[in-house]
């Protein structure tokens, strides 16, 4: 009854989503700063955030979209990705958000290629939707003490 | 004092050595309040899904702890370019440990007979109505009403309650949301929660944008028509 059961679940998505991200960007700028992994998951970690950042993108682009396929990847894009983290990116990045998803996109594919280097454009885009992800799993978490 | 001379120095820029020194520390303390939450879960003695909680959020303590220490062995962590990362893994840590320590160890330090009965009586419904759920905790200590945590399998429910027989459909609420909460998509497809999640967020926000307009509008009527009365009743003509 209380906003506490429906905001410890949406407190596991974000923190989860949170986590992913973090330790996504952690790994890709290890490989860029040539320092060893400990964790010998460093690919899944790659893989799981260039999945996270394609989610991103359709989430960003798709938005209106009509036609069928594209309402379902928004769909499935929506399943992983809060509409208030979605929210919090668009009002960060308003101003040249077109510019945005495609260094995303960029990001996406160079992370996915292994070896592939990011410039720091896109380890900048990096930074930020890993700072949006922590934000929102911050202020779920706040909001789940005080329901 | 040249240690504490070279620390403060580096507390000055955004990357200095002073950073990095405090995440250790941080990690530290959180280390050892793994260690402190851990110990008094497993000391606790409860029956039944009490004791499930316990050990669940034991394993949620002992894994922040492993984490943590492979963070502190890790020479990474030193790294100023790396710090607003670590410092990410950080947050997510410390509130991984405080939900053990704020949502599961004050119940089960303090489980009482009418905790038992609740949880028993919740394990007769959820076997007798075949609900595909795990047996919750139900503890008779909530101060806003009933409420549920699904990942800890934890409901909680006002002092009161166990001498009453008509919060029990609220308590058949409740056992929704842990439902909902398990990890089978047959009971609720992703189109169907993003559906959900879509006209709740739309009625939200129609909600706030008529609260918006009521108070533009209690606005209009209490405070700008005073000023036109005020105006009016100035000696002045234009």
């Amino acid at each position: 009854m209380a906003d506490s059961s429906i905001v410890s679940r949406d407190y596991q998505r974000a923190s989860r989503l949170a986590e992913v991200v973090s330790r996504g960007v952690l790994a890709v700028k290890r490989a860029s700063l040539n320092i060893a992994s400990p964790e010998g998951d460093s690919e899944d970690l790659r893989s799981a955030l260039a999945a996270v950042l394609k989610a991103v993108v359709v989430a960003l682009s798709d938005r209106q979209a009509n036609d069928a396929s594209s309402r379902e990847s928004v769909m499935k894009a929506r399943a992983l990705l809060s509409s208030e983290l979605i929210d919090s990116i668009i009002q960060m990045r308003s101003g040249d958000l077109t510019y945005f998803v495609e260094d995303v996109r960029r990001a996406a594919e160079a992370i996915s290629r292994e070896g592939t280097p990011l410039d720091d454009a896109e380890l900048a885009v990096l930074d930020q939707i890993a700072g949006a992800a922590d934000a929102e799993a911050s202020r779920v978490y706040r909001r789940m003490l005080r329901s | 004092m040249p240690r504490h001379r070279a620390s403060t120095a580096g507390c000055c820029g955004r990357d200095g050595p002073g950073v990095h020194r405090f995440l250790r520390d941080l990690l530290e303390d959180l280390a050892h309040r793994c260690d402190t939450v851990r110990e008094r879960l497993l000391r606790v003695n409860v029956p039944g899904p009490a004791n499930d909680l316990a050990l669940a959020a034991a394993r949620l303590v002992i894994s922040a702890r492993r984490d943590i220490t492979s963070l502190l062995a890790d020479p990474a962590v030193d790294n100023p370019a790396l710090v607003p990362d670590h410092l990410r893994l950080f947050r997510r840590l410390a509130e991984r440990v405080q939900l053990a320590e704020n949502h599961a160890l004050p119940h089960l330090e303090r489980f009482t007979g009418d905790d038992t009965n609740l949880s028993e009586l919740a394990a007769r419904m959820i076997a007798e109505a075949t609900i595909p759920i795990v047996p919750p905790v139900v503890i008779a200590s909530s101060s806003v009403y009933y409420w549920a945590l699904p990942f800890f399998y934890l409901i909680s429910v006002p002092a009161g309650e166990p001498g009453s027989l008509l919060g029990l459909s609220d308590l058949g609420h409740e056992f929704g949301h842990i439902l909902i909460a398990t990890p089978d998509k047959s009971i609720l497809p992703d189109h169907v929660r993003v559906a959900v999640n879509d006209w709740f967020q739309d009625a939200r926000r129609e909600a706030t944008l008529a609260r918006a307009h009521r108070m533009l509008t209690n606005f209009w009527l209490q405070d700008v028509s005073g000023w036109i009365t005020g105006l009016r009743s100035l000696p002045v003509t234009w």
